[in-house]
């Protein structure tokens, strides 16, 4: 494979399987277009269905829509538009593109991993998608599956069969796509950026895109270890989340013990963050315009940067919280609940700042400009009506209704997507070198900020007289009969937004051929994306790579001639150096392994977490005879291999490359016995009658035990590679110091596991 | 200066005072984000409870170490370029 930084020959290296972050990044953006497309459909789908829902439907199999035809609706719109769309548009889509510019690096830190990254996340998309062809079709459990209807197989409806499995796989490969996506975000921004880009010099989108992957690296790890248990309770017989007594369809189900609260518990460990992970890179794009076309600083940008990295925070509070003082003396929970309610904090500064910027601005009303208006619109919108939701007794009457679903598309849905309207009309100039038609953008604008209000407006007057959510077919209820007339009108202003979004797909197509040409720097904007070509070349800066100088919005600054002063020119009197070459840092290698290992930790944490609520739960929970002996002859030999693997590090350092390959093939043969302990004493379970699904305890123990050493497996495979071939990049004490971190925190991991087996005996 | 001593004293107590705001209102924002959840966790017998908390607890705590921690390594490299 070619190297990174040159630009590759042919069609199928340049645009299909490109290492070029820019090419990566509009990959994803292309993927979110064709996600939001069939998002879209199915919400039309659904509305239609609501307001007629007896109409014959030519690519419905019986011509008129069922019960669970709608809800496999829901699910999917929903999944889709969640994770192929909010997560991956703003963060996967720009952020590839734009962060390594913005700092001044040339390239990703690892740009096979990010390549890697999207070809799983379209693998995921379209397994997603394989679910409307399966037999039964789509799940039908809601994009928060939750249990027991996703648990329990094909008896619980049609598309909860083969459907579901398929959702589960999606969101597996999904989920690992995404936590090498975020790794790799962190350790570029950690370790590549230019000289005399200094933290406070970051953008605000950098800071935006730097937070919402540690929140994917730590979220997405424990939705990994859900899914895994739920795959597991359907189709090998555990009962992780499947209590005893289900009775389905006359048939008893043969699980007991488990909870569905355990599925809530782990779920929303990830859900709550996954809020933030849609709407900060959206916050840092709005941010970023509002000062461009405000032709002003951005108002307390050291504020803002703060208050990012405190909602990302503070998302995780909130979601230990709602659940944690459940049962508690209610003044036990003052220091959660404090910490909790300030998440408006942070929240309230971003507002605040952002109208600052605009206040005695010289307001430019552009396009993007528009559209980053039109989300402080909305986040002050959707802001507002969570406050009633945060209240319990009006949160219970309303928490089936239309007033969440309104709520919850306008704060994350619309809010998001408005921010990726604002940066998809601000970046194309320099993603395509072109620019979008304004007249059309503005005319997109004003259809769809006036449409989406008119869609989920009235969702909360529904909600707030009754409208249930997720019926298929309210008609029938006489008590909802008044409401039909504004479901009509929702379902109208949904088919005119809809058809405005053509109005985006023209001007975005038409312009990438027949767009005006636009110059390096048509807004002039200060940050690095903007001192170089549109687009910009392979290694992004033409091999002049940038240094920093300033702050990244110094506009109007008293004194000087120019309305704006870009980041990398130097102020009068200060002699220019020349920025380091090109490449990627060797102490990059182990911040990306460091990051892997947090969400390694996060993902067995999530296990151990499960584990003990199971237990909690647990009626049937009996503690496991562990197969100790041999066990704990494994947990020696690994040790051991820790103490293997430091030689073969101090052999390498002392140039004894004979010492270094000997001790380094010893480790690799230990960790192989580790493995071939582990296996003895799963033989030795099973032989007394013990699998996966005998009790909890045991179906935890091979989890664990199969999760551990998969990643043991996957360190000798590392040993066993760098054995046979060197990697071209890295030099040997850098492979060493990265297989050595891996190796022995893997190690470290195992001993606390085994403690934790033991002790739980 | 007693101006100025005057002054910050004003300010702390501003703060002081915003805090205890937050402190009076917290307990009645019981289940902030979710009120289904904490019902459901509520209505569990005080065994299942408890576990819920631990479990939260494993969850919780290395998750804002992380977080934490990922803040000091980049501070720890603010200045360095690549």
């Amino acid at each position: 494979m070619s190297s990174p930084l040159e630009s590759p020959k042919g069609f199928l290296r340049r645009f299909v399987f490109s290492t070029d972050h820019k090419v990566v990044g509009l990959q994803y953006l292309f993927l979110a277009l064709a996600a939001v497309t069939i998002g879209i459909v199915l919400s039309l789908l659904m509305r239609f269905h609501l307001v007629w829902p007896a109409a014959h439907l030519p690519f419905v199999g019986s011509g008129i829509m069922t019960p669970e035809q709608y809800l496999a609706l829901v699910t999917m719109h929903g999944t889709i538009m969640v994770f192929f769309v909010l997560t991956v548009a703003p963060q996967s889509a720009f952020g590839n593109y734009f962060l390594p510019i913005q700092i001044g690096a040339p390239e990703m830190a690892f740009p096979r991993l990010n390549m890697l990254s999207f070809w799983l996340t379209l693998l995921a998309f379209l397994c997603m998608l394989a679910a409307f062809a399966v037999p039964g079709g789509a799940p039908i459990s809601g994009w928060t599956a939750y249990p027991p209807l996703s648990g329990l197989g094909e008896v619980t409806g049609p598309g909860e069969g083969m459907g579901q499995t398929i959702w589960i796989v999606s969101i597996f490969i999904f989920c690992v796509a995404s936590l090498l996506g975020s790794l790799n975000f962190i350790s570029t921004t950690i370790d590549m950026r230019a000289p005399g880009m200094t933290l406070m010099r970051m953008p605000l989108t950098v800071w935006a895109w730097f937070v919402t992957s540690i929140l994917s690296l730590l979220a997405f790890s424990v939705l990994l270890a859900g899914g895994i248990l739920l795959l597991l309770d359907r189709s090998a017989g555990t009962s992780f989340f499947l209590p005893a007594g289900l009775v389905v369809n006359g048939e008893m189900q043969g699980h007991s013990g488990g909870s569905p609260l355990l599925w809530q518990h782990l779920f929303w460990f990830f859900g709550h963050p996954e809020v933030y992970i849609a709407i900060l890179p959206g916050m840092g794009v709005v941010s970023h315009v509002l000062a461009n076309f405000s032709r002003k600083p951005v108002f307390g940008y050291r504020a803002m940067a703060l208050a990012l990295c405190a909602i990302g925070f503070l998302g995780f509070l909130v979601w230990g919280h709602h659940m944690f003082v459940s049962g508690m003396n209610p003044y036990s929970g003052l220091t959660f609940s404090l910490l909790t309610i300030s998440i408006g904090v942070p929240s309230a500064i971003k507002t605040f700042n952002w109208l600052g910027t605009l206040w005695g601005g010289n307001i430019q009303f552009h396009t993007p400009m528009l559209f980053a208006i039109g989300f402080v619109s909305f986040f002050i919108t959707g802001g507002l009506s969570g406050i009633f939701l945060a209240q319990p007794a009006v949160d219970t009457m309303l928490h089936a209704t239309y007033y969440v679903v309104g709520h919850f598309h306008i704060v994350m849905g619309v809010a998001a997507i408005f921010g990726i309207f604002a940066a998809t009309y601000y970046w194309f100039p320099k993603m395509f070198g072109r620019s979008m038609n304004e007249t059309l953008g503005k005319l997109h604008f004003w259809f769809t900020f006036v449409g989406v209000y008119c869609i989920f407006m009235p969702m909360h007057f529904v909600g707030v007289a009754g409208g249930i959510r997720r019926y298929a077919d309210s008609t029938g209820a006489k008590y909802l009969a008044a409401l039909q007339p504004l479901h009509e009108f929702m379902t109208i202003a949904a088919f005119i937004t809809a058809a405005a979004q053509l109005i985006f797909f023209w001007n975005f197509f038409r312009s990438l051929r027949n767009g005006v040409r636009a110059p390096a720097n048509p807004w002039n904007a200060t940050t690095l994306e903007w001192i170089t070509a549109s687009p910009p070349p392979p290694d992004n800066f033409g091999s002049q790579f940038p240094s920093v100088y300033r702050g990244p919005y110094e506009y109007s600054v008293p004194g000087e001639t120019a309305d704006f002063l870009p980041q990398n020119l130097a102020p009068a009197g200060v002699v220019r150096t020349s920025a380091s070459p090109a490449g990627i840092p060797q102490r990059a290698y182990l911040t990306g392994t460091i990051m892997l290992l947090a969400g390694v930790l996060m993902f067995f944490m999530a296990l151990a977490s499960a584990d003990i609520v199971r237990r909690g739960f647990s009626s049937d929970w009996r503690p496991l005879d562990l197969p100790l002996r041999v066990l704990s002859l494994s947990t020696a030999i690994l040790l051991a291999s820790s103490f293997t693997l430091a030689r073969s590090r101090s052999r390498l350092l002392a140039n004894d490359d004979a010492g270094f390959r000997h001790w380094w093939g010893v480790t690799a043969i230990l960790g192989i016995f580790f493995l071939a302990g582990l296996a003895i004493g799963w033989r030795q379970l099973a032989a007394t009658g013990i699998g996966l699904a005998t009790s909890s305890g045991s179906s935890f123990f091979y989890v664990f035990t199969a999760a551990h050493g998969t990643h043991v497996l996957a360190g000798i495979a590392a040993m066993v590679a760098v054995a046979l071939r060197a990697p071209r990049h890295l030099t040997r004490a850098t492979v060493a110091a990265v297989v050595s971190t891996y190796w022995h925190a893997i190690n470290a991991l195992w001993v606390l596991l085994f403690l934790f087996l033991v002790l739980e005996r | 200066m007693s101006g100025k001593i005057f002054k910050s004293a004003r300010k702390w107590l501003a703060a002081a005072a915003c805090i205890l705001l937050l402190g009076v209102t917290a307990p009645h924002a019981i289940a902030q984000g979710c009120a289904m959840c904490y019902q459901t966790a509520a209505a569990s017998g005080a065994p299942v409870r408890e576990a819920l908390r631990h479990g939260i607890l494993i969850l919780l705590l290395p998750a804002i170490s992380l977080f934490l921690g990922i803040f000091a390594y980049i501070y720890r490299r603010r200045n360095l370029a690549r």
